[in-house]
């Protein structure tokens, strides 16, 4: 006896594939993001061979020069082995203090989004590793002025258990509380600054200019610096965002001065950064960013 | 449609959506680019059969939630796949055979579905927003302009997926 072949309309068909996206619709985000950091994951060997940014003529130097600074690269290298080893010592030590400081994780940089008003990374480590809501995350490269590494560039955003979203300082969700510094010291100055997404694809740099309000009656100036304002659990001293590079009166408010920033490393060629961990007990119930 | 070859096709446009390939074509501010996945899923919507399209769209949807950079999943498969059924069902009326009219559809599809997504998106992660209308309006347009060409590409691939060949509009369904 022939089977009966069971034949569904359209309508039914449709219906049936609607409710099915508004179930996933309705699940909770921190459930349906486990797919998207799956994805991330297993792609991110393969999208990253693509390099993110066209090179550009002032990414290229002379043979001579090259030479040179191969020579200097491996001088470092083996500079930085011995760095690492006197490290490894020292974390060793610190393990056995009563109460240990900050703690910096390092993850990988798996993504990097730069589209229409979004700027995230998806980073290699998550809640497993010490990560938490709100966790400030540096950059790795050396600050072109102090040479030292560790501007602010974004906060942990979501996590999972092995992968994390960092919402960029550019990114037009995100605000921090920060102040200006000029010559070493702090000018007693403080605001909210936020995001725009602004960027210029056809360099390299990212220029990111993020308007950041404080009263008028203040002294500001172009190429003062701006840290990130301490932060209980979070932040225990001040670290640099950026640097003024223009300053108006605010179109809205005329005792406020609207002032755009630029961060001080290139956003699109992270690699790595460094994440801030202060207190492990640290809940993310005091994030209010 | 051979499904198995539909979705290691839909895997390959994930991968060339979330990664920097398109970022080589942006322009602006705002690092505009076009939507892959809306061009897709309207190639598919108008040149398959009715249940198919549906299928196609639904599906084309998931892979966008899952590639796409807000991570938030359920929006486009929503929104795709209305608009893709949509776009099946007017597809009897309308012959989208010249390049003019493909570029309308994907223009018009892709502000309906853009918008959609967007306000769910708005909705799921409490108020906060990814793309202003400005921001969906000008990926929209972009993507209205170079669609038709990534179409002439797909064409090859659609060859492979069906036994028949585009047929672009008012075929009866079967």
């Amino acid at each position: 006896m022939a089977r009966n072949k069971i034949k569904f309309t359209s309508g039914v068909v449709f219906i049936a594939l609607l409710i099915g996206a508004n179930v996933l619709l309705l699940l909770p985000q921190k459930y349906t993001a486990r797919v998207n950091y799956f994805f991330v994951k297993i792609t991110s060997p393969i999208v990253n061979l693509i390099p993110r940014s066209n090179p550009s003529k002032n990414d290229t130097v002379k043979k001579s020069e090259y030479d040179k600074l191969l020579v200097q690269y491996k001088n470092l290298q083996a500079d930085l082995e011995v760095i690492i080893e006197k490290n490894r010592i020292l974390s060793g030590i610190r393990q056995k203090l009563p109460k240990p400081g900050p703690a910096i994780v390092i993850a990988n940089v798996s993504k990097i989004t730069l589209e229409g008003q979004l700027n995230e990374l998806i980073i290699s480590k998550g809640s497993d590793d010490g990560l938490k809501k709100g966790q400030y995350v540096l950059s790795t490269e050396p600050d072109p002025e102090t040479g030292l590494a560790g501007s602010v560039i974004g906060t942990i955003s979501e996590l999972s258990k092995t992968m994390s979203r960092v919402k960029l300082v550019t990114d037009a969700n995100h605000n921090i509380k920060v102040e200006i510094w000029r010559d070493g010291s702090d000018l007693g100055i403080s605001g909210i600054m936020w995001g725009n997404n602004k960027i210029q694809a056809n360099i390299l740099k990212l220029q990111a200019n993020i308007p950041l309000i404080v009263r008028k009656q203040y002294d500001i100036r172009v190429d003062d610096s701006v840290y990130a304002k301490r932060k209980f659990g979070f932040l225990e001293t001040p670290l640099v965002v950026g640097q003024i590079i223009a300053i108006k009166p605010d179109d809205q408010d005329p005792l406020l001065w609207d002032i755009t920033i630029t961060p001080v490393v290139d956003i699109r060629a992270l690699t790595d950064v460094a994440i801030v961990i202060i207190d492990m007990d640290t809940t993310s119930d005091e994030e209010g960013e | 449609m051979r499904w198995i070859p539909f979705i290691i096709v839909l895997a390959v446009f994930m991968l060339v959506a979330s990664s920097s390939v398109l970022d080589f074509i942006s322009f602006g501010d705002y690092n505009i680019k076009p939507e892959l996945m809306l061009i897709v899923m309207v190639f598919f919507a108008i040149n398959c059969e009715t249940s198919e399209a549906m299928a196609c769209s639904f599906a084309i949807g998931l892979a966008a939630d899952i590639s796409s950079s807000s991570m938030v999943m359920g929006p486009h498969t929503v929104s795709f796949g209305i608009i893709g059924t949509a776009i099946s069902f007017l597809r009897g009326q309308v012959i989208m055979k010249r390049l003019i009219f493909q570029a309308i559809c994907i223009f018009v599809s892709g502000l309906l579905a853009g918008t959609m997504a967007e306000a769910m998106i708005y909705r799921k992660l409490s108020g906060q927003t990814l793309n202003s209308f400005a921001v969906i309006v000008m990926t929209t347009l972009y993507s209205a302009l170079i669609g038709p060409l990534i179409w002439l590409g797909l064409k090859a691939i659609f060859n492979m997926l069906v036994i028949e060949p585009p047929h672009y509009a008012r075929q009866t369904d079967r």
